[in-house]
């Protein structure tokens, strides 16, 4: 039978037990992530150089991975996996068109245009590439964002909140920027059809109103709730926009600006 | 699910299947949520208290570790701890959101993940398989004084300084209140599994 690791019994000594004092109520508290930030730095510091701390941690998790199954079992709605396979699919469906574009331009037979549509578009294959492409990096650079938001190397982020284009739209969102990336939050965003996904837009700052570059490609819940990480671009823009274009992404915004979050 | 592909996924164990959930297969990870959503959706109710706000809590775990670029990593866990984990987060982070509460959590899912030690991941699967049902009033089991702080922490969402100030307690107290209450949950694992003979615990 196991015994409650005893940071005296098995080397001895008052230092391993003087150690085990200083540390074992924060191992406790850090397993449950318990501990306030500036003390986890400090912990995970010392976690990186010590045996004795990994082994006591290492000990103590199982008792935390088990604190779900005392939860009362509850039901989840059917209608609850159908929105996550929705969203899924769709994704799924955007990266196998980027794997395999001439599949993506036999497949287009959703209309071309738009209205409003403001630059000619062509979705070729390679584009349809390249949207996935954003899609991942996206994804990438989300993570990565949210990584320096919390264990490390932290980077403070600026807010914008992003405001619905169109009169009566309940569109919202909210663009965190750190440096040239960002993460964009949506909600409420008007809903697309299987061969649409939602593409991010950087205008640059410049006198002539600046240059508009495409940005990431994404799709959102059935809630219309969603986010996307902005990989690159956003230490010299004046604003993110959001659009609707067709499966793959565009090269230019193929109707005005649903959502937009002013920088400047 | 009547797919023969799907039937095949279907028989792989956890581990197996998260190698074709980080191939981007939307069934393989249709397999995963056969799995492990119920009990996602039990943590998100546990932690948010409403359906509502427990669905969009699942939904959103569930699309970040479809999106997520981070491959299980086996050695730290089983699929389902780390499924959980990332619920988890993601509820505390809507209580965040709700504003009702000020809990802290200020690590990602794969910030969460990553800081789970490894090898831990056949006493895991142990744990799931035959001690669930045993452990399931492992936090009844307690003294309300070490239930209540690990309830807060972990279900919560509050950090210990938080707890102290709720509870009009020292910090100290508030630590190794956490500390006794884990170590007799780890002991009751310990007691659960091994008259089995499965796992020598260390």
């Amino acid at each position: 039978m196991s015994e409650p690791f005893d940071s005296r019994d098995d080397r001895g000594g008052q230092d391993r037990a003087a150690h085990g004092e200083q540390w074992n109520a924060d191992l406790a508290a850090y397993a449950l992530g318990a501990l306030d930030r500036d003390e986890k730095r400090v912990l995970e510091e010392h976690l990186a150089g010590c045996e004795t701390c990994k082994e006591r941690l290492h000990w103590m998790t199982p008792a935390v991975d088990v604190l779900p199954a005392t939860v009362a079992p509850k039901s989840p709605p059917p209608a609850l996996k159908a929105r996550i396979m929705d969203v899924v699919e769709r994704e799924s469906a955007l990266i196998d068109a980027a794997a395999d574009p001439d599949r993506e331009v036999r497949g287009a037979d959703r209309p071309r245009t738009r209205k409003g549509f403001v630059a000619g578009l062509s979705l070729r294959p390679a584009l349809a590439g390249l949207g996935v492409f954003l899609l991942l990096a996206a994804a990438i650079a989300g993570y990565a964002l949210r990584d320096g938001d919390g264990t490390g190397g932290e980077q403070p982020a600026e807010v914008f909140t992003a405001k619905a284009e169109r009169p009566a739209s309940p569109a919202t969102g909210r663009l965190e920027v750190s440096g040239d990336t960002g993460m964009l939050h949506v909600a409420n965003l008007p809903p697309i059809s299987r061969d649409e996904v939602y593409q991010a837009w950087i205008q640059d700052k410049g006198s002539a109103g600046g240059s508009v570059h495409a940005s990431s490609v994404f799709v959102v819940s059935g809630a219309g709730v969603g986010d996307v990480a902005i990989p690159a671009g956003l230490s010299d823009a004046r604003r993110v926009m959001v659009t609707r274009e067709p499966k793959g992404g565009s090269e230019h915004p193929s109707e005005n600006s649903l959502l937009t979050a002013e920088i400047d | 699910m009547t797919d023969p592909g799907a039937a095949r996924l279907e028989r792989l164990a956890d581990e197996e299947l998260m190698a074709h959930v980080d191939r981007k297969d939307p069934l393989a990870f249709e397999v995963l949520y056969d799995r492990h959503g119920g009990a996602a959706f039990s943590l998100a109710y546990r932690i948010v208290g409403d359906r509502n706000g427990a669905e969009d809590v699942a939904q959103e775990a569930f699309l970040s570790i479809w999106r997520s670029n981070a491959r299980f990593d086996r050695a730290r866990g089983s699929v389902r701890s780390w499924v959980l984990s990332v619920v988890r987060n993601r509820a505390i982070d809507a209580l965040r959101r709700g504003g009702s509460r000020a809990p802290k959590l200020d690590q990602d899912d794969d910030a969460v993940l990553a800081a789970r030690p490894a090898d831990e991941a056949t006493e895991d699967e142990a744990i799931r398989r035959e001690t669930s049902r045993e452990l399931r009033g492992a936090l009844d089991d307690l003294p309300d004084d070490q239930s209540r702080v690990i309830e807060l922490a972990y279900f919560g969402g509050f950090s210990h300084s938080e707890i102290a100030e709720i509870l009009s307690m020292p910090l100290g107290t508030v630590k190794g209140r956490m500390r006794l209450g884990l170590e007799k949950i780890r002991v009751q694992i310990a007691e659960s599994i091994s008259p089995e003979g499965m796992l020598e615990l260390t």
